[in-house]
Order: structure tokens, then C-alpha cells, then sequence
């Protein structure tokens, strides 16, 4: 489902304005909330990720959302902090692997997230890559069930 | 004592676990072992003096002898994801909402599929409270008492007391509202039959979007399987300001002996920092 929407952003961020379709109204209706993760899921564009590269500014290991700030150069060539908020620190630890030093400041990634809806800067992580090609996953599966696994 | 005879398993997780809760025990009733008694002879919570009910943890109330529960719950147990819904964490699907519910959970749907989130608990760092910090993502742990169960659910680090030591719930003009409500259990063969009512009204959910009020009540029947591996809880609820009749479901979680529960704690200047804060109009 990600693959298909596919849209890579190399340097910056790339604020976007679109019409939502019934099929995807309908889908974030039905699963406005994901449980595991402590809020609602309803402001994060779960259809179409996006990958955003920057510099970690800092980033929380913590319940009941771990957190970090990227600082990512924007259009006009200026640093922009975006925030990007992820699984708590158990779920990462227990089902992911993740450690307190997993990310640390100064490092360049490239995210993966769910976008917020409205284009603003921020979004939900799916997974990181690191400069050195390394993987790490926030989130083992969608947020929520593709629509056509839906009953 | 508290981990029964009739404890199949000899993990030693659970002797350890054993062992430590005894030795609490023992510490707090200054005895070591109880004696079994015929049912009839178990008397209701005691009065103390001034009208107070005695604590579940203090010395008599530890010490009287009771009869040995037929299960112990003591244990760490992992929501298991089953039901119709995404994440099946909630009570799916709905009995017939009131006009009051219904319009809540209308304008909630409405307001996200705007991108906004509408009167969120959790996300604004609101209590789930019961039943909803039983079906989260995050784990429960049950620790078995003789006189209550202290369920401890790891989100937002929440504590439940249920009182097995014979007492009732308070007379209404004494019963202070919370969202985990008051507790009461009592033992129906192998089943804990757990009790609640008292709660707070306010941006309380029993499932997603769908408020419980104050004439919320909420029994639950609580068993091992055979193999002690999984736990049930049978959920059956009423309110009658929100949906009409009984509200039924029943969860399942599975036994982890290699988990233990983290502080979780909702920092409301913390979350205010997430991009999802951002379009929670119930901040």
C-alpha cells in the first residue's frame, strides 16, 4: 500500500493541498483511533507516506510517545524544525528493538511518516534510515488495515 | 496462601512471584499461611470503628481466615487482538446508541474526516479509565491479594482496586465518582465476578466515541484458561443515558512471562509538543 504511493522528498518538506476521496474519508472514519497508540489518528494522512531527510535536533525516548524534532532545510533554503512523533519507548524497545541511543542529535535520516493531513509540518514515524543505511522501524504495521482487507 | 493450591504451573517465575507477594503478605498481616474456612462463616468487610470500613491491606482484614481463591490471576498479561475493528481494541460492535450517544459519536466521526480529533481523552492526556485502560495496547498486570486484585494497566500507569474482602460499594451519598470506578469481586466457581459503578461522566468513553456516564455499570467475569496461559474477561454493560440494554464483549489476553510494566505517564505540556496535539480541538 505505501509503495504505490511512493513520494520521496530528497531535501525539505513538500506542503500539499489535495481533495480527499469517499473511499479514504471512509477509512480514516472507521479508524480515526488506533489504540496502541495513546491519541487519535485522524489529523496523520495514513494513505500516502512521504519521506522527509534532515538532521535529528533532538530526539525523546519516552512513553507514551517517543518524539523528535528534525531539522530540515525548507524551500527557501532555511532550517525548519519538524516534529515527528513515534510508538513509546516500551513498544520500540519490546517489538522493534530500538535503544535510549538509537537516534541521537546530529544525525542525518531520513524518515518515513505518515504526514499531517493538512500539509503542516509533522507527522507520525514509520521508520528511519540512517546515513549508514540502517533501518529502524516505529511501526510494524499500518495504522490501519488496507481497505481492502476491511470487513 | 494467595498463589492457591490449586496453582498448576511450577514456573519459576511464578514461585518468585509467589514468594515475593508472601513475604509482602507476611510483612503487612504479620502471618505466614491462611486457614480455610467454609463459606458461610466469611463475614462482610469488618467496621472498624467511626463507621470506616477496614482497609483491604490492613492486618485483620489480611489475617481473617477466608477460604483459598479457586484461581489465582497474579500474572502479566498482553492484550490479544481479535474483533472486527483495525486494532480490536474496542467494544465492537455497538448496541443500540440514544439519541445523546449517537449525536456524540456523529460529531466526533464528522469532525475527523476533517482531519480534527473532537473531546479525545488519552490525547489530551485524560484518563481512559474502565473499561478502556482493559483493552489497550499496552499490558495489565493483575496481583492477587486475599482481600483484593490491584490491576495495574500500563497506560497512563492506571491502578485498579478490586475489593474481594467481602465489603459492598458504598451508599450513593459516599461513593466518590472516578473513572475507574469502585470495584467489588467475588468468586463464582473459577470466575471472578467483578462489580463497578461510580463513574465520572465527563470525556469518559467506554469505546471509541462512545461516552459512559454516570449511571455506568460495568460487570466483568474474569478467568484463566485451563492452561493459565490465557485470560478472559467477559464485559457486560449498562447506561441506559447512552445505549439501550446490555452492552456485551469479551476479550482475551495472553500470559507473558518475560514482561513487566513501565511507567507511563501523560504529560499534558509534553504532548502539547506532537504534531497530532496540534489538531486535537479538545485541548
Amino acid at each position: 500500500m505505501e509503495n504505490k504511493h511512493r513520494m520521496r522528498v530528497e531535501s525539505g518538506y513538500r506542503r500539499r493541498t489535495r481533495l480527499f476521496t469517499g473511499l479514504t474519508a471512509t477509512v480514516l472514519l472507521n479508524c480515526g483511533a488506533a489504540a496502541w497508540a495513546h491519541h487519535s489518528f485522524a489529523m496523520f494522512d495514513l494513505q500516502k507516506p512521504v519521506e522527509v531527510k534532515g538532521t535529528v535536533k533532538e530526539f525523546r525516548f519516552v512513553n507514551p510517545h517517543s518524539w523528535l524534532i528534525l531539522s530540515v532545510t525548507g524551500k527557501a533554503g532555511k532550517a525548519v524544525d519538524f516534529p515527528i512523533e513515534t510508538n513509546g519507548a516500551f513498544y520500540l524497545a519490546k517489538r522493534q528493538g530500538w535503544k535510549r541511543d538509537s537516534l541521537k542529535a546530529g544525525d542525518v535520516i531520513v524518515a518515513r511518516i505518515h504526514p499531517m493531513r493538512d500539509g503542516a509540518p509533522g507527522g507520525d514515524l514509520i521508520k528511519v534510515t540512517l546515513s549508514n543505511g540502517r533501518e529502524l522501524i516505529a511501526r510494524a504495521v499500518p495504522a490501519v488495515a488496507p481497505p481492502v482487507e476491511k470487513k | 496462601m494467595m498463589l492457591n493450591s490449586s496453582s498448576r504451573t511450577g514456573r519459576s517465575s511464578m514461585r518468585a512471584a509467589a514468594a515475593m507477594t508472601a513475604a509482602l503478605f507476611g510483612a503487612l498481616s504479620g502471618c505466614s499461611r491462611q486457614e480455610q474456612v467454609a463459606p458461610a462463616q466469611i463475614a462482610p468487610a469488618q467496621i472498624a470503628k467511626d463507621g470506616q470500613i477496614l482497609g483491604a491491606l490492613a492486618k485483620a482484614n489480611l489475617s481473617k481466615p477466608r477460604p483459598p481463591a479457586p484461581v489465582d490471576l497474579t500474572g502479566t498479561y498482553n492484550f490479544k487482538v481479535e474483533g472486527t475493528d483495525a486494532n480490536g481494541h474496542e467494544f465492537l460492535p455497538h448496541p443500540k446508541l440514544t439519541a445523546k450517544a449517537q449525536a456524540f459519536l456523529d460529531k466526533k466521526t464528522a469532525y475527523r474526516a476533517r482531519g480534527f480529533e473532537y473531546l479525545e481523552n488519552a490525547g489530551s492526556c485524560w484518563p481512559y479509565g474502565v473499561p478502556q485502560i482493559m483493552t489497550r495496547y499496552w499490558p495489565v498486570q493483575f496481583i492477587q491479594l486475599p482481600t483484593m486484585v490491584v490491576v495495574l494497566s500500563m497506560v497512563t500507569s492506571n491502578v485498579r482496586r478490586i475489593y474481594t474482602d467481602g465489603r459492598q460499594h458504598p451508599p450513593d451519598e459516599d461513593l466518590r465518582l472516578t473513572y475507574n470506578g469502585h470495584s467489588i469481586g467475588h468468586w463464582e466457581g473459577q470466575t471472578l465476578v467483578v462489580d463497578t459503578v461510580g463513574f465520572i461522566g465527563v470525556r469518559h468513553y467506554v469505546s471509541d466515541g462512545v461516552p459512559g456516564g454516570e449511571k455506568l455499570h460495568v460487570v466483568e467475569r474474569i478467568s484463566l484458561s485451563e492452561d493459565r496461559n490465557t485470560l478472559q474477561i467477559e464485559f457486560t454493560m449498562t447506561d441506559p443515558d447512552h445505549w439501550v440494554g446490555e452492552w456485551k464483549n469479551t476479550k482475551r489476553y495472553t500470559r507473558e512471562e518475560y514482561l513487566d510494566i513501565e511507567e507511563h505517564i501523560c504529560i499534558y505540556e509534553e504532548e502539547a509538543k506532537l504534531p497530532a496535539f496540534k489538531k486535537n480541538l479538545s485541548k
